[in-house]
């Protein structure tokens, strides 16, 4: 009887593919164990180590051509077979179901797998990616937040071509970046105005620079004659210097300036202003205010004061430039962390993928002579029998053991049976010998048995439909005389024809039996 | 978990054919899916949308190949497959998105 078994059971068989290298340095399918026929199986392909994404479909048809180059979907038995993501033993396996291939049918096998990338591979892509991109941002920093969908695409393909990482998809793996970073990015793109602002305060920090040196090579420059400063003075005057550093100043025998380390003549302070520290200037700045108000002295106090203005713009410029460095430091960091999360997205993982290289197997025999009924050669069925004799036609019950010159597939329905025609005809094709279960009689005849008490017969048979044998044959028999008066026997034969049910009793009751 | 992936095979050649293979997995074994499959990105006109009928296997897997020709040049084309079955199960959708060459 045909069975079709309608879903894997656990002691289906499995076959791994495995990868071969072949004889022109590529790589070719090869399972790791014939076929089975007529019973279906799963199939099994393990994925590289580190891939944990994926999917693909296995293509089986029958070899009827010279080579497996191209799929033939239009035969009977092709199949496309959808390979799955499983975890088998803790690693990443595509598999499938493959429906009862045909006994001793050679058939081609082309795989095809939609794997993702692997996790250390991914890894690489985002921060590549992110690194790309951040250097755009930072650049432009209004450009954050409207990023382009070209800019997310630009860097990932950028960062695929330095890693030398070949993967499709890139436009939705580009929008999953994207979406990701706009609802995560939180105020980075906002704070990038932050990059500006630093930029814009170490240019005016040079500006500063630039003035407070002028300013103090004013000073160094500076050669008019003062008017005598008085002295003695008293130098602590205006000098908070001298009384934080807790010095008790000597009366001084000329004007001396407390310029952070020491006393010095304030002569040379003012000639020479080095080292030109706050608190020399500060002194000098006093010292001048105390003295007389001459042209050349004004000036110079002038000058001073505009050194010291420039001094103190310049470090508090230089405080807020330090704090902005500190600052944008971070929101580079977060820009870099989140840019990074973006392209780490799952969304990005999930749609980047390997580019599909369709494999080929070696040509394989299903089964190689063997089925599930190990009496593929052979089956026993009952049918009915007609056979018309010149006395009578007779209707008799009959059992026939059938044999086949080939492995029989009962499984593949008769309409999907494949090969050749010699192959499939001989699939169907039986000869069949068998008796009756009924004696056979007729008006005036003596029929009887001419072998152990049965009646023999003969014939080729064909399973015409999945449940359905025809068998044409010869019945034998023996007529003996009717009046009883002769002991003469006579063998005969008669045509007959026949129907049965195409039950394979031998497998039924062995399958009843639990073997 | 019932799962459809869409994949095209680049590279993408404007206006010739290409096949788009849409593989479903997990879903129940031998119902009926019917499988959809339109562009929504692209130089127009966009493909589809086209549907096709598979019965899913033992294992509940099944494959659907659809042949299409994509307009371009277009740097991103995108393609979307939906699906339901014959149990009114509606499948989360897939999509793939490929760059046509002229």
């Amino acid at each position: 009887m045909a069975l079709v078994v309608a879903s894997p059971a656990a002691a289906d068989p499995e076959v791994k593919l495995l990868l071969q290298r072949d004889d022109q340095g590529g790589t070719m399918l090869v399972p790791d164990r014939p076929l089975p026929a007529s019973r279906a199986f799963t199939v099994h392909y393990a994925l590289p180590p580190d891939v944990t994404r994926g999917s693909g479909y296995l293509e089986v048809w029958p070899k009827l051509e010279d080579t497996c180059e191209a799929t033939r979907p239009d035969i009977r038995q092709s199949h496309s077979i959808a390979l799955a993501l499983s975890m088998v033993d803790g690693k990443a396996t595509l598999a499938g179901y493959v429906p009862p291939l045909q006994v001793d049918l050679e058939y081609c096998l082309k795989l095809h797998t939609f794997l993702g990338l692997g996790a250390a591979q991914l890894s690489a892509i985002a921060t590549l990616a992110a690194d790309a991109m951040r250097g755009t941002l930072l650049g432009s920093p209004t450009a954050c937040a409207d990023a382009s969908h070209e800019l997310f695409e630009s860097s990932l393909k950028g960062a695929l071509i330095r890693l030398g990482i070949s993967a499709s998809n890139l436009p939705l793996a580009a929008a999953a970046a994207r979406a990701e970073l706009f609802a995560k990015t939180g105020d980075v793109c906002s704070r990038l105005g932050e990059v500006d602002r630093l930029s814009l305060q170490k240019k005016q920090l040079v500006d500063v620079a630039l003035a407070k040196t002028k300013a103090e090579t004013a000073i160094d420059t500076f050669d008019e004659k003062l008017a005598p400063l008085p002295a003695p003075l008293t130098v602590v005057n205006g000098v908070p210097a001298l009384v934080d550093a807790g010095k008790k100043p000597k009366p001084p025998s000329e004007l001396e300036l407390w310029d952070g380390e020491t006393v010095v003549p304030a002569a040379s302070v003012l000639k020479a202003v080095k080292p030109r520290t706050p608190a020399v200037t500060d002194v000098a700045i006093a010292a001048l205010k105390l003295g007389p108000r001459s042209p050349a002295n004004l000036k110079l106090l002038e000058l001073f004061e505009r050194a010291r203005d420039r001094r103190l713009e310049f470090e508090a410029l230089e405080k807020a430039v330090a704090a902005g460095e500190t600052s944008v430091a971070k929101v580079k960091d977060e820009l870099t962390k989140t840019l990074v999360a973006a392209f780490s997205a799952p969304g990005v993982a999930s749609t980047l993928r390997n580019p599909e290289r369709p494999m080929f197997a070696e040509p394989t025999t299903a089964g190689s002579g063997e089925t599930p009924n190990k009496l593929n050669y052979a089956s026993v069925d009952v049918g009915l029998l007609a056979a018309p004799t010149g006395f009578a036609v007779w209707f008799l019950p009959y059992v026939g053991l059938n044999v086949y010159a080939v492995a029989v597939d009962r499984t593949i329905g008769l309409n999907r049976l494949s090969g050749s025609m010699l192959r499939r005809v001989l699939q169907v094709l039986s000869v069949t010998l068998g008796a009756t279960l009924a004696a056979p009689g007729g008006p005036g005849v003596v029929v009887q048995a001419p072998f152990l008490s049965t009646y023999p017969l003969v014939g080729l048979g064909a399973r015409v439909a999945n449940f359905v044998r025809v068998t044409g044959g010869a019945l034998f028999y023996v007529l003996g005389d009717a009046d009883g008066l002769s002991a003469k026997k006579t063998l005969h034969a008669s045509f007959f024809f026949g129907a049965s049910l195409d039950l394979d009793l031998v497998e039924l009751l062995t399958r009843a039996a639990g073997g | 978990m019932v799962k459809l992936d869409l994949y095209l095979t680049t590279p993408v050649h404007a206006s010739q054919a290409t096949e788009a293979p849409v593989i479903i997995s997990g879903a129940p074994p031998n119902v009926r899916v019917t499988v959809k499959l339109e562009q929504t990105r692209g130089k127009d006109p966009l493909f589809g949308p086209k549907t096709k009928q598979v019965r899913t296997d033992g294992s509940g897997g099944a494959v659907v190949k659809f042949t299409l020709r994509l307009k371009g040049p277009t740097p991103a084309a995108v393609l979307v497959t939906s699906a339901t079955d014959e149990k009114d199960t509606t499948y989360p959708v897939d999509a793939d998105s490929v760059e046509v060459l002229a």
